[in-house]
């Protein structure tokens, strides 16, 4: 996307400090981890961080890892995962220990969700954070496959290196999904009448998003004011109604972008907008830059 | 692509664990020492009455351990262990020398497996030409440990009984596989950037109608109505990107189909010349001469 967001996606990085081993290939895969550093491990408490634009998975592997998401404390501990959804402000809380972490741009992750069949629901992919237990060898596993994509970032000079980042991180997706079968996630969820609220806006805009983006239809449809809205969004991300809808549905557009270059005219059909030129203005407008040039930027080429 | 999972079955054999789809074999795994090797070739031996063998899919092999001293078409090379050693349809195996602590894991793919994998990185692989092609290269530590870990993985993962991901793991294992063959053996890849980004999407389009039609239709100017441009532009783009003209690409598309028929072994002439909508066998007999200089049932006996 837009070169502030990229430099924001290396703050990740530099965040995280230097006894840390990273690697960024064109902004779309990010990994890192300090498994093997004989520095200290302390990890210090960072600045405010707004994912609005991958997915990010930290598995620790030894220690104790805090994390203040979105407002609240997580302690992620030993043999455990933290996967964090676009859409979350977070930072680093003080604290030691040793973890790897993968972060791929979202677009990609929902085109490899679609090619694999599991369903994209909105409250569990977007704007939310999931914590859950595994098991020494399913930690093991994981990290076998995290050196192996590790192993490939390093090479130089290789041209088809997004293609095999692709293709480890479908293995390891297929690996998260096929253990997150048998463990239970950690409940963060207060019940309140604010998160209530909040879930049932993200179901509505799973529904409708390509038909309706303004504030006032989901208000209405909620019985609550714009303003009510806005506030029930920014304590969940950060950010008030309209910026929700726009980022997402902007993520939506960029899926069907990157999947098959899918023509502009199709796209701007399928979201209903009155004409193409509204579509490239709306779209300049959340990103920064028109869709034909976010297709010759972004779209997976073999490099030279 | 969805794949339901009522259409994948994996077959485990002593020696050989296969994932068939829709009662097809599409990728088969095999584990062998020095005496399985020796009853393979016995066995073949006694069925064709010939000690050599001809392939009739690409194979892929990691030699753990011990030494192979073989001909392949009629070029001697020896493998020795933590080598990899790729083949592909079409290569006649003479084993002339084994040492009795041999052993290797190979994977042998369907055609289609293969082409699926290659056209995900928009590299068109040419059965035809690239009938017989081989490598040997011993393999760098780390590189051994992955691909045989990758193995084992793939093994485990197609021996739990609910693992709902077996098709998508296995692509992109295949996919692994094929891309680190590409550069471990430094295969020559077409570049794709001379192309302006329309042109690029109506080359791929044709491709993609191509892997469509094929078999049943072979006129340029059916593809090019498809496309919505003339046949004229349409040879253009082609030649642009590879200097051969629309009906050339046709014809050696519609070679690999038949020669891919051919080495099933199962089919006469006159099916696979239904089975591609030629008028009749003659028909199909004159396209055959004038594109390869000889008749169907002569390059069935000599070429495969």
């Amino acid at each position: 996307m837009n070169s502030t967001r990229d430099s924001q996606h290396r703050f990740i990085l530099d965040q995280i400090g230097d006894n840390f081993f990273k690697s960024f290939l064109h902004g779309k895969y990010i990994i890192a981890d300090n498994i093997d550093s004989e520095c200290p491990l302390k990890i210090e408490k960072s600045k405010k961080i707004f994912n609005d634009a991958y997915h990010i998975i930290i598995v620790v592997t030894s220690g104790t890892l805090n994390l203040t998401i979105n407002n609240i404390s997580v302690t992620v501990e030993e043999n455990s995962y933290i996967a964090i959804m676009p859409g979350i402000i977070f930072n680093f809380e003080e604290c030691e220990c040793r973890f790897f972490m993968q972060q791929v741009q979202s677009y990609i992750m929902q085109n490899i969700h679609d090619e694999t069949d599991s369903p994209i629901e909105i409250r569990k992919h977007y704007f939310t954070f999931h914590h859950v237990i595994f098991s020494q060898q399913d930690v093991d596993a994981l990290y076998r496959n995290y050196l192996k994509t590790k192993y490939v970032m390093k090479l130089p000079n290789y041209q088809l290196k997004e293609f095999a980042c692709k293709a480890y991180f479908t293995l390891y997706l297929s690996l998260i999904h096929h253990i997150m079968q048998y463990k239970q996630e950690i409940s963060y969820t207060t019940g309140s009448h604010k998160e209530v609220l909040f879930n049932k806006f993200l179901d509505m805009l799973g529904e409708n998003y390509k038909k309706e983006r303004s504030v006032n239809y989901y208000a209405d449809r909620l019985a609550i004011t714009t303003k009510y809205l806005s506030s029930i969004t920014s304590m969940f991300t950060g950010v008030n109604a309209s910026k929700l809808i726009d980022g997402f549905v902007t993520m939506q557009i960029i899926v069907r972008l990157y999947k098959n270059n899918n023509p502009i005219k199709d796209i701007s059909k399928e979201f209903n907008f009155p004409t193409q030129s509204f579509f490239g203005r709306y779209f300049k407008r959340v990103t920064g830059i028109g869709p034909r040039d976010f297709i010759k930027k972004n779209c997976i080429k073999i490099s030279h | 692509m969805k794949k339901d999972s009522s259409n994948i079955e994996i077959q485990q054999k002593s020696t050989c664990t296969s994932l068939y789809i829709d009662g097809k074999e599409y990728l088969s795994i095999y584990s062998y020492t020095a005496d399985d090797i020796q009853n393979l070739i016995d066995n073949n031996k006694n069925a064709t009455n010939n000690r050599r063998m001809r392939l009739n899919h690409p194979i892929s092999a990691i030699v753990k351990q011990g030494g192979i001293k073989m001909d392949v078409n009629g070029k001697t090379i020896n493998i020795c262990g933590r080598s990899m050693f790729y083949c592909t349809t079409g290569a006649v195996i003479d084993l002339l020398q084994i040492t009795p602590d041999t052993q290797l894991q190979m994977m042998s793919l369907s055609h289609e497996a293969m082409m699926t994998s290659y056209n995900k990185f928009n590299i068109y692989v040419n059965i035809v030409k690239m009938s017989g092609a081989y490598g040997v290269k011993p393999l760098e530590d780390i590189r051994y440990e992955h691909f045989t870990s990758l193995y084992d993985e793939w093994l485990h993962a197609m021996s739990i009984k609910d693992f709902n991901y077996k098709y998508y793991f296995s692509t992109s294992f295949i996919d692994i596989f094929s891309l680190g063959i590409v550069s471990l053996f430094h295969l020559h890849i077409e570049p794709t950037a001379n192309l302006a980004s329309k042109q690029e999407k109506i080359f791929n389009d044709f491709i993609k109608l191509l892997n469509k039609h094929a078999n049943r239709e072979r006129e340029v100017q059916f593809y090019a109505d498809k496309l919505g441009i003339t046949p004229k532009y349409l040879s253009t783009i082609t030649i642009e990107y590879s200097n051969k003209n629309a009906s050339k690409w046709i014809e050696e598309y519609v070679m690999t189909l038949i020669v891919s028929l051919m080495c099933e072994k199962c089919y006469r002439i006159s099916d696979i010349a239904e089975m591609l909508n030629f008028p009749t066998q003659s028909f199909f007999g004159r396209y055959f001469k004038r594109i390869t200089g000889m008749s169907p049932r002569q390059y069935m006996l000599t070429q495969l």
